[in-house]
């Protein structure tokens, strides 16, 4: 069974890392290192995240990227030979939006891959932007963007699910 | 002498007793550049550190699994140069990047010295 390989990228504090141990039934290969700047929390991905989940008739293999720019290199391979892409984007940090969009230009520019939002931190912000918002901003029809809590394994299988159905 | 003068002091002194290296670069291990000795303009340090972070991050994960005790560095041999990045206490690297024919116990003994002086002044 060849394996379909998926990739979860964003802006830094998105949930990149979080999504993947939420979902992943082995044990998550993570490369985090403690943080020099100031980024809201203590780690941060350096190289990439792994995790696999099996679906009976597809087996996964997911990798998450770093999110600062000075990793794009990370960001084109391990998008080579993706399936598909979880961009996952912070609803209260409109600021980042502009490197999710930048991620995913550099991505798509090289790679022909599926794709989706996944808005994160809805939970946690009532005044952060909504599906419709976002979708607009980056030019998307609103069924190509969803709500996802990267905590929440349930969450995280529907985002997986609904880009599958894109595949 | 300033934290950053004292590292910048030990990188210059590298470069003198390796003629011919490309540069030597300190970088935190989530990739952001400390200083750097560069006698090669096309070498981009930011680059250097963002890749030296990645190759550690990624060969700690290896030495972990394997159970073979702390990584201390990582050795890159290409067709025309070589890159060396090694672990400066736990927040720190140094990576050089040399010429292929460059004499490998000449840089192992250097380097032995600078990591130990970069690790005290950090």
């Amino acid at each position: 069974m060849t394996p379909l390989k998926l990739v979860v990228s964003g802006p830094v504090g998105a949930g990149k890392t979080t999504f993947i141990r939420s979902i992943s039934q082995t044990e998550v290969v993570s490369t985090e290192e403690v943080s020099s700047e100031e980024i809201g929390k203590t780690h941060t991905t350096v190289a990439l995240d792994f995790g696999q989940i099996d679906l009976g008739e597809h087996l996964l293999h997911i990798f998450g990227t770093p999110g600062q720019t000075r990793f794009d290199y990370m960001w084109d391979i391990l998008s080579e030979g993706a399936l598909g892409l979880i961009m996952l984007v912070p609803c209260d940090a409109p600021d980042e939006f502009p490197q999710a969009r930048r991620i995913l230009e550099y991505v798509v520019s090289r790679h022909p891959v599926e794709f989706i939002i996944g808005l994160t931190r809805t939970d946690l912000s009532a005044n952060g932007w909504d599906v419709s918002d976002v979708a607009a901003y980056f030019g998307l029809p609103e069924h190509q963007v969803l709500a996802v809590d990267p905590q929440d394994a349930a969450s995280a299988r529907r985002a997986i699910h609904h880009l599958l159905q894109r595949i | 002498m300033s934290k950053q003068e004292q590292l910048q002091h030990q990188l210059d002194e590298l470069t003198r007793a390796l003629p011919g290296i490309k540069g030597s670069f300190l970088c935190t291990l989530d990739g952001m550049p400390v200083c750097q000795s560069v006698t090669d303009p096309n070498i981009d340090s930011a680059r250097v550190a963002a890749m030296a972070a990645t190759a550690l991050g990624v060969g700690r994960r290896i030495t972990d699994t394997l159970s073979t005790g702390a990584l201390r560095g990582i050795k890159l041999l290409a067709g025309e140069g070589r890159v060396f990045i090694y672990m400066i206490g736990g927040k720190a690297c140094l990576a050089l990047v040399v010429p292929a024919d460059m004499a490998i116990g000449l840089i192992e003994l250097e380097v032995s010295d600078v990591v130990s002086r970069l690790t005290d002044i950090l």
